[in-house]
């Protein structure tokens, strides 16, 4: 199962995206409503997944470091 | 046989009076008006006489009895108010006089010794300068009196030893974001560097002051585990938390590399616009993989994000940082806006095997990245009226470009107070 970010679409709404997560079998994990920002977690590929509700997905990274 | 001479002050010198002292004191009172120089007033009243003189009042006596004195002055029906014995006044005597004078210039001159020998053997008072590490000096910390007091900053890092001697009695506020792992304790030791450099204040031991913003409120989110690693999901719920409490500034001593011409995360991006929506101002480090001068690497991510401000690294000498990213993907964003001291930075450290101190010298963007967050506070005290955006405008427009370094490398120069 991998994580994933999406920045919700202007003028659309969590409970819009819910719904479609929700239907497509998406766990959602959090929502940031000060970021309209959705986490969820799937195994699909992501890139054959219609996410027009979304301006970009981006996979969790695991990759910050101490600098 | 010497005799005693009263002086005796009377109320009245009417006859009655007069003949009431003559009767009372078995004397003869003569006027003065006929004292002269056959009949002087020595010789009357050494004769058991008395001698009145009309314009003072008073009579001169002599061997009288001196208690029978004291009950006329207290008998009302005398008109005796006051005596006192005559007293003997003697010429000055010059020789005397001067010999008195030059003892007291003696015992002058002495105290003057003494008091010069007190002054130049009293240690001169050290003046209340406070000495600054090299990092403050640079960026003008000695010219200013903010301290970002009332200001919240937020150290996004591996957590915060609170146990440092120099936070002790400090209020600080903080959540872990990494399980199983608590924010109060630094194994790691970095965020407790970061956390001196922008809100510590002076060394308990030198008294070397190290920290910029020493009077802000120091909020920790733990978002990097023990071992230094983080993910997205500990630093975006942390920026969550920040903007939730209305944190002022989120500093992120924390990168994770980009390859050359990858555009930046829409995410961060995302986040770091809605932080400034809400009056938050997100300063990150640029990333420390270049290899200078030869490989200098782009801006990391999250720096690299337009509503991210991202810090460059310099030393001492004004010299970019051999491993200080650069604003190589000018393409596709992730400029450098400014920088700061980032080598050889002393801060607080937490102590553990390796380091037996309180202290630590460290480099990397990561230390620079603090210096910055630390100066916004001063800025966000010293001008209450300005939101985040117009802090970000204000700390690029002030900062000093450095001489034969690069835009490219150091953004808009190094920050500076405003005096």
């Amino acid at each position: 199962m991998k994580t994933y970010f999406g920045v919700i679409q202007g003028g659309i709404s969590f409970k819009e995206v819910e719904t479609k997560l929700v239907n497509s079998g998406i766990k959602i994990v959090k929502h940031y409503p000060k970021f309209k920002i959705v986490k969820f977690e799937t195994d699909k590929n992501i890139p054959e997944i219609n996410f027009d509700f979304f301006i970009t997905v981006e996979e969790e990274k695991e990759d910050f470091f101490i600098q | 046989m010497a005799k005693n001479r009263y002086i005796v002050l009377l109320d009245n010198q009417n006859e009655k009076s007069i003949r009431n002292v003559e009767k009372g004191f078995s004397v003869s009172v003569t006027s003065s008006e006929y004292l002269s120089k056959d009949n002087r007033s020595f010789n009357i009243i050494d004769n058991n006489n008395a001698v009145l003189y009309k314009n003072l009042g008073v009579v001169v006596v002599d061997d009288v009895d001196e208690e029978q004195l004291t009950r006329s002055v207290a008998d009302s029906k005398s008109p005796v108010v006051y005596f006192e014995k005559e007293r003997e006044f003697f010429p000055a005597d010059e020789i005397t006089l001067i010999n008195d004078l030059k003892a007291s210039v003696d015992q002058l001159k002495n105290k003057i010794l003494e008091l010069e020998n007190f002054m130049q053997k009293k240690p001169i008072p050290k003046p209340v300068v406070t000495d600054l590490e090299w990092g403050l000096k640079a960026i003008g910390i000695g010219d200013t009196q903010f301290s970002g007091k009332g200001i919240d900053v937020c150290i996004l890092d591996t957590g915060f030893d609170v146990l440092h001697p120099d936070f002790a009695g400090r209020t600080i506020e903080g959540k872990s974001f990494i399980e199983g792992e608590e924010w109060d304790k630094d194994p790691n030791g970095h965020g407790t560097h970061c956390a001196g450099i922008a809100c510590g204040n002076v060394r308990s031991d030198t008294g070397k002051r190290y920290g910029i913003a020493n009077d802000c409120n120091l909020k920790i989110g733990k978002v990097l585990a023990n071992s230094g690693k983080g993910t997205t999901s500990s630093i975006i719920d942390a920026i969550d938390w920040a903007i939730t409490k209305k944190f002022r500034i989120v500093s992120l001593s924390l990168a994770s590399p980009v390859k050359l011409n990858e555009k930046p995360s829409v995410l961060f991006e995302t986040v770091g616009n809605r932080a400034l929506d809400n009056n938050c101002l997100i300063i990150a480090a640029a990333g420390n993989e270049s290899k200078r001068p030869e490989l200098p690497a782009p801006v990391s991510a999250p720096a690299n994000s337009l509503s991210i401000m991202a810090v460059a690294a310099i030393d001492n000498q004004m010299r970019i940082a051999r491993f200080s990213n650069a604003g190589i993907n000018a393409a596709t964003g992730g400029n450098i806006n400014v920088c700061a001291p980032g080598v050889d930075v002393l801060s607080s450290y937490p102590k553990k095997s390796g380091n037996s101190g309180d202290y630590a010298l460290l480099s990397g963007t990561s230390m620079a990245t603090p210096h910055v967050s630390g100066l916004a506070a001063l800025y966000m005290e010293q001008f209450p009226g300005l939101n985040a955006r117009e802090i970000w405008e204000l700390l690029e427009s002030k900062a000093k470009p450095i001489e034969s370094l690069k835009y490219r490398d150091i953004g808009k120069g190094l920050i500076q107070v405003i005096r």
